[in-house]
């Protein structure tokens, strides 16, 4: 049979780590990068009697994302305990949610206007990090006990393009809301993908297998193009579909079995009896709501309607949380909006801002003043800038140790221009064969003479109107 | 209730326990023992209401805020194997 007579059918689980300080049941720091197990302490390796206490910035995260993408919020949420043996939970059971998830239902519309929805959202522990050598196993449990939101769509996706598009935007509305800083290649978010495959004739869903270990964007697409075709081909051979879980192998492009779901899994899911149930009163919600900061496409919206930027413009400011945020604060405080998105998008954009923007938006806007107001040419702004960067001094400060502040007048500039010519009669007298070169070095000489404070343009203007 | 060897098996094998054959027989009797002494539950007379949970609300729950964590050493104490920085176990590939 032709590709053309099966359909994709792909639902998507999405696991993303919070943005806390510390880990969901203890103390101990929520962070990335630093000596295996030192961020650990009873609690999170699991030592018998250790008791866990919620954190509630975990649970106001998890109620905050799911206002993110629309769904409902749960008065009441249970956490549970899925048991199962392997050394990534020292306790041999993740603390989950299963019953009752903090968030139910939402969803995210694709530009095409179809709407993926989501089935829920629930808070769990992240397992520790296990690290295979030759002959064992190590294992790293800073990582163990992080919080961790787990989505989990409806099979409403159909292609490796769609889902491309829905984690995309999953992505950026968690992060605009500032729920979890989604960082793939630290595994701050990771992707489970269901697939099966099923003739378009038929009204049956096809068995469908479970691949794991999806750390890129790229990989998913690959990983769902691959299963795709693997299936639609066992399928045109007359082959049995296993319901099985299968792992990605990114280097290799395949995916291979690692389990078939009918002998193992029986998570023996129950209420932890060390933890109380959780009432979410609407209050908490309507607050939580309030606060929760403008999405990316209210942002773009809002640059293009509110502040009259081209829509190429509004796009580039809107792209990461860290700019848009950063641009939001310089207009605050100088509503120059053109002129203020030029000096991000050509100045700022340079810089590295993946983490943060490496000048507060005061001493930028404080530049850019100073530039409008004529106290300092625009040259002379991006050399401040610079030392700023270099620096981290107070930019007006810098202004006046760098003797940038203008003083000069257009008189003392001409008669500055008129002693320069008296002093260069050769140059004056190359002028009719080489105009620009000719002109480039009055030029200098005057910035040099200033210490760069003339206006450039109107330097030239007055040289060209005295020589030519 | 009788509980039969074959649910004995599948809650072995969950657990990860290793019993010999003729532990089955005690096994069966012990839980069937155990099950029936909860089934008593069912007999109560409870009136007619949502069942009780023991609840807490958002507010209540611990701040964010970071408490030291034990030191690598500390936490690697007591492991069986460990080697200065990581807890060490077999070889295991899911």
């Amino acid at each position: 049979m032709s590709r053309s007579d099966y359909d994709v059918v792909i639902g998507l689980e999405i696991h993303a780590e919070l943005n806390t300080n510390t880990k969901i049941f203890c103390g101990c720091p929520n962070k990335f990068g630093v000596d295996p197990n030192t961020n650990c302490c009873p609690v999170c390796v699991g030592m018998p009697g250790a008791l866990p206490v919620p954190n509630k910035r975990a649970v106001e995260l998890t109620i905050k994302a799911g206002l993110a993408v629309g769904s409902t919020i749960n008065d009441m949420a249970v956490f549970e305990r899925k048991n199962y043996f392997y050394p990534d939970l020292s306790k041999a059971y993740q603390i989950s949610q299963l019953v009752k998830p903090i968030c139910l239902g939402g969803g995210i519309t694709l530009d095409s206007g179809k709407f993926i929805r989501l089935n829920r959202i629930h808070l769990e522990e992240d397992a520790g990090k296990l690290i295979h050598s030759f002959d064992e196993t190590e294992i790293d449990y800073n990582r163990g006990g992080v919080p961790l939101i787990e989505s989990v769509t409806e099979p409403d996706i159909s292609s490796a393009d769609e889902a491309l598009e829905f984690l995309t935007k999953l992505r950026n509305r968690f992060v605009f809301s500032d729920v979890a800083k989604c960082r793939m290649e630290q595994g701050g978010m990771r992707c489970d993908v269901n697939l099966s495959v099923k003739r378009k004739d038929s009204n049956t869903l096809g068995t469908r297998t479970e691949m794991k270990n999806l750390n890129s964007f790229k990989a998913v697409a690959r990983a769902i193009e691959y299963e795709a075709n693997r299936q639609m081909d066992a399928l045109d051979n007359g082959e049995v579909i296993l319901q099985e879980t299968r792992k990605w192998d990114d280097e290799r492009g395949i995916s291979f079995s690692l389990r078939t779901k009918t002998d193992s899994q029986d998570y023996r899911y129950f209420p932890d009896p060390d933890l109380l149930s959780i009432r979410i009163d609407r209050e908490l919600v309507n607050k939580l709501q309030a606060e929760l900061p403008l999405s990316q496409e209210a942002r773009r919206e809002k640059y293009e309607q509110t502040y009259g930027l081209p829509g190429a413009d509004a796009e580039v400011l809107s792209n990461s949380k860290v700019v848009s945020d950063f641009f939001d604060d310089c207009v605050k405080l100088l509503p120059e909006y053109k002129e203020v998105a030029n000096w991000v998008m050509t100045e700022i954009l340079k810089l590295d801002v993946s983490e943060e923007v490496p000048v507060t938006p005061a001493n930028l806007v404080s530049i850019i003043k100073m530039m409008l107001d004529k106290k300092i040419t625009r040259q002379n702004a991006k050399e401040l800038l610079a030392k700023v960067l270099e620096t981290g001094e107070d930019a007006e400060v810098l202004a006046k140790k760098m003797d940038m502040l203008s003083s000069i007048s257009d008189t003392d500039i001409e008669t500055l221009i008129d002693k320069l010519i008296a002093e260069n009669e050769k140059a004056v007298a190359d002028y009719s064969k080489t105009p620009d070169k000719v002109t480039q070095f009055f030029i200098g000489q005057v910035m040099r003479a200033t210490r760069g404070k003339a206006d450039g343009s109107k330097v030239k203007a007055i040289i060209e109107s005295k020589l030519g | 209730m009788e509980i039969s060897h074959e649910e004995i098996k599948k809650l072995v094998e969950l657990s990860a326990l290793e019993y010999a054959d003729e532990d089955y027989d005690a096994l069966a009797k012990d839980f069937s023992q155990v099950v029936a002494f909860v089934e008593q539950l069912v007999e109560a007379d409870i009136p007619e209401q949502s069942p009780t949970a023991r609840v807490v609300s958002v507010d209540e729950l611990r701040e964010d805020e970071v408490v030291p964590s034990m030191s690598q050493a500390e936490i690697l104490a007591n492991a069986p194997e460990q080697n200065g920085q990581a807890f060490v176990v077999p070889k295991v590939v899911e």
